[in-house]
């Protein structure tokens, strides 16, 4: 029986320092610490507010789109899903394990071949020799990759890529999946493979939250579209 | 990527860096498969692999051991094991702080991805260079049969040596790698420090050579305490008591500094990438 899974933020808070390239020396901050003279923005660090007062909470069982613009927040809120970024005030709380398709490589090590990034990823995924194995020839089957799963991962295709990455990340059920703009990238047929797959997973259950700008994959594989506009959740509706 | 679960890290407080290194700790089939790819990774496609380290450890001896020999006037089957074994261990120190400066930048993508212990990328480093030692120290017996030198107990001692140095190094890694993370012009620094290092730490002379006050240039230096903790043993020489002490002190005081450290920023780290 699978744990109850579930996500909440309570008025969390990302704010992102940026520090210009004279900022972050080491000369600066002993000058200033030594006594120095007070430069403008010493006090007041430059930052910008990524996420603003979000309170979210996602049930087992939902699949959540993100849609918003360029810049909106969706992949920050999808890192702070992942544990990856702690909130600057607020809580987060999630319950059950996260797997997350986030950037373009996909946590995949391009100098390795793609049979060696299925058994580094498994392994992160705390699978051992055995059960790697087993699960090897599927993800192999799934990615369409045939021989080119002996090529350095730095060889493929966006397309391929996402093919493999998907079929890992897939292969063994997740809790949670966190998605960012995955489906632009696949062809045709490979988009419809990945919609069943994922369709048959989260009926099994589990939380899906998936950042895109396709509207109609938004409301096809979705129960759930929250819009975010400048950090800011504006709008979140059950279809 | 899904990773092995984390109770829900509470930021600022004592049990951060606790679970931060219990974690790394077990997820030890994790850096120790990414520490031996980053090896394969850099001999992929040659024919000799990592026997390449070996190979240049041995030709970096064979040129300097008869040529700095002559120049300090001793005599080679003294002064060869000497040579080696501090360049094989100052290889093993200087080359972990260094990696240790970019190693979070190097590992961006993963922290990006997905919540992972830091500590776990320090061992990444550290299990690469005790690969990298172990090849360089196979030209020791080599070396000691040319020579003819009979190896005694105290040999042993290099086990404990390299544990106590490991242990040390790990701190030192946290603070490091966080240092050069936040401040980026720490790695050019620590780069050309290590440069400096490497004459003022007694590997291509011996401390014997220094008289008087200069003597306090090997006695003060930290880096040669842990140079000598892993040479004098397989030389044939137990290292002093206070080469011992230093080290287990010094590794308290890391531990304290690195635990701070690592409760007051480590959840801030993933934003300085």
């Amino acid at each position: 029986m699978k744990q109850h899974m579930n996500i909440t933020l309570r008025q969390a808070h990302i704010r992102f320092p940026i520090y210009e390239s004279d900022d972050r020396s080491f000369k600066r901050t002993l000058l200033s610490a030594a006594g120095g003279r007070i430069l403008k923005g010493d006090k007041h660090r430059v930052e910008i507010e990524a996420l603003n007062n979000i309170n979210l909470i996602i049930e087992q069982g939902e699949k959540v789109a993100l849609l918003g613009h360029n810049g909106s927040g969706k992949t920050t809120l999808l890192r702070v899903l992942a544990g990856v970024y702690t909130p600057v005030s607020g809580a987060v709380d999630i319950t059950g394990r996260v797997t997350s398709l986030l950037d373009s490589m996909l946590g995949m090590d391009p100098e390795l071949t793609g049979l060696e990034n299925i058994r580094m990823r498994l392994l992160f995924m705390g699978k051992n020799k055995t059960e790697t194995a087993a699960l090897t020839d599927s993800i192999v089957e799934f990615s369409e990759l045939g021989d080119f799963i002996y090529m350095p991962v730095r060889t493929y295709s966006s397309g391929m890529v996402l093919r493999l990455a998907f079929a890992i990340s897939t292969s063994v059920t997740p809790d949670i999946l966190l998605m960012d703009e995955w489906m632009s990238v696949g062809d045709e047929q490979f988009r419809d493979k990945a919609e069943a797959r994922l369709k048959s997973y989260v009926d099994a259950a589990g939380i899906l939250v998936m950042a895109t700008h396709d509207e109609q994959l938004a409301r096809r594989s979705c129960n759930r579209i929250i819009r975010m506009v400048h950090g800011v959740i504006e709008e979140d509706c059950r279809v | 990527m899904f990773y092995p679960q984390l109770n829900s890290h509470v930021a600022g407080t004592l049990r951060f860096p606790l679970d931060d290194v219990v974690h790394a700790l077990r997820l030890f089939r994790i850096w120790m498969a990414l520490g031996w790819n980053d090896i394969l990774a850099r001999y992929r496609r040659s024919v000799l692999g990592p026997l390449w380290l070996t190979i240049s450890m041995a030709v970096t001896i064979a040129a300097m051991g008869p040529l700095y020999g002559s120049i300090f006037n001793i005599d080679l089957e003294s002064f060869l094991p000497h040579l080696s074994l501090g360049l094989i261990a100052w290889g093993f120190i200087s080359a972990q702080l260094i990696e240790f400066g970019e190693i979070f930048q190097h590992s961006a993508h993963y922290l990006r991805n997905m919540k992972l212990p830091l500590s776990l990328f320090i061992l990444r480093v550290q299990y690469r260079q005790l690969i990298i030692l172990a090849h360089n120290l196979a030209i020791i017996p080599v070396l000691f049969l040319i020579l003819g030198r009979p190896v005694n107990m105290t040999l042993l001692l290099v086990i404990p040596g390299l544990i106590l140095i490991t242990i040390n190094f790990f701190f030192i890694g946290l603070i490091v790698s966080f240092f050069c993370t936040r401040f980026r012009d720490m790695q050019p620094v620590l780069t050309s420090l290590m440069n400096l290092f490497f004459f003022v730490t007694p590997i291509v002379w011996h401390p014997d050579q220094l008289s008087g006050q200069r003597r306090l240039i090997a006695e003060l230096n930290p880096l040669a305490v842990y140079v000598d903790l892993i040479r004098a043993p397989v030389i044939g020489q137990a290292p002093p008591v206070n080469e011992w002490c230093f080290a287990l002190g010094s590794a308290v005081v890391l531990m304290v500094m690195s635990v701070y450290l690592l409760k007051r920023s480590g959840h801030r780290l993933v934003y300085w990438l």
